[in-house]
């Protein structure tokens, strides 16, 4: 993964574009979310509720980025946007948050909140998919805490260095390495023999 | 020999390309570093990124909502143009009375003078007309005596 160093030959591209649809080239807006789409959405989906979701947020993203993008100077573009993915995931949980916790029921003797909603675990038709341990790895990494699921994600689907995602999780660059450790450690353990059957394999 | 926590964290910084110089010697020099690094290889292999991608109206929805926002920005300053031409016009119609220079002594006067002159005049000739008049009956008086 040597992403890092494309990222950031690509500013001086998108500094030209961005200025060319400040100048009216409603195109090079266009030529700026084809490139950037697979990372963001990527990453936007892993925590949204399905794909009308995230395209709602990643239409959101961009408009803010594009707002935004005359009061800070942004040398990478695809920090900043994810950034900004991150700060309206974070709205969003806080204003998702359940007063009642998963496990109380909802009445006496009723059924706990936690187990009417869909699990992230996977059923026996999702494992005999053909990328059935992405699939299991995506769904062990749906039970990670959402830092950790955060920097995971960033780093594998956004392709950030570590310095990128100490500055979207707005926090040291140990910090974030500290969290991409113990969510490796946690998915090591959950995937069990499939991760040792990889290895060998490997 | 490297404590694994370091040697965890150095491998991940190697992958992004962060580590330093330095720190890459020590861990190249480091035996379990290799095994680390295939380890975390053949993890990251197995992760398949996700290939969804956002509607193809995407950046046509996007386009639109910063031509709404700029407008929605741009419209209340529509709004504000009449207010801020009313506002300019009361301004100079304010500062016109105010640079209108107040009545000073000396115009007063001036003005007082005036009147006096113009009532001296009309006065003037209201007594030559009074004299004439009175003349002209004397005269007339004195016809009468002589007759």
């Amino acid at each position: 993964m040597k992403t890092e160093k494309k990222n950031h030959s690509m500013e001086a591209d998108d500094a030209k574009l961005l200025a060319a649809y400040r100048n009216g080239d409603s195109e090079a807006l266009g030529v700026l979310v084809e490139k950037y789409k697979k990372p963001l959405f990527g990453f936007i989906y892993k925590f949204s509720e399905g794909r009308e979701d995230a395209n709602e947020v990643f239409q959101e993203v961009w408009v803010r980025a594009i707002k935004n993008m005359n009061r800070t100077r942004q040398l990478n573009l695809l920090s900043w946007l994810f950034r900004i993915a991150h700060n309206l995931m974070i709205d969003r949980i806080r204003r998702r948050k359940p007063v009642v916790s998963f496990d109380t029921p909802a009445s006496e003797g009723g059924t706990a909140m936690g187990e009417l909603l869909p699990s992230h675990r996977l059923g026996p038709d999702d494992e005999s998919g053909g990328h059935a341990l992405g699939t299991r790895i995506d769904a062990a990494a749906a039970e990670l805490p959402p830092e950790q699921r955060e920097v995971f994600w960033l780093r594998m689907q956004g392709g950030l260095s570590f310095k990128e995602i100490a500055k979207v999780q707005k926090c040291s660059i140990n910090t974030a390495l500290a969290r991409m450790q113990y969510a490796l450690s946690k998915l090591r353990n959950e995937l069990g023999d499939e991760y040792r059957e990889l290895q060998e394999a490997g | 020999m490297m404590n694994a926590k370091k040697l965890g964290k150095w491998i991940l910084l190697e992958q992004t390309g962060e580590l330093s110089t330095r720190k890459q010697k020590i861990l190249n020099a480091c035996p379990e570093a290799q095994a680390k690094r295939d380890e975390l290889k053949a993890f990251c292999g197995a992760i398949v990124p996700s290939e969804a991608e956002p509607s193809p109206w995407a950046v046509t929805r996007i386009r639109a909502r910063l031509k709404t926002e700029r407008r929605s920005i741009l419209l209340p300053a529509r709004v504000w143009q009449p207010i801020l031409a009313l506002a300019v016009c009361l301004t100079l119609v304010v500062t016109t009375f105010n640079f209108t220079p107040e009545p000073s002594v000396v115009s007063v006067a001036a003005v007082v003078v005036g009147e006096v002159d113009v009532w001296n005049v009309q006065f003037e000739e209201d007594l030559v007309e009074l004299e004439s008049l009175i003349l002209a009956i004397s005269g007339d008086l004195l016809d009468i005596t002589e007759m």
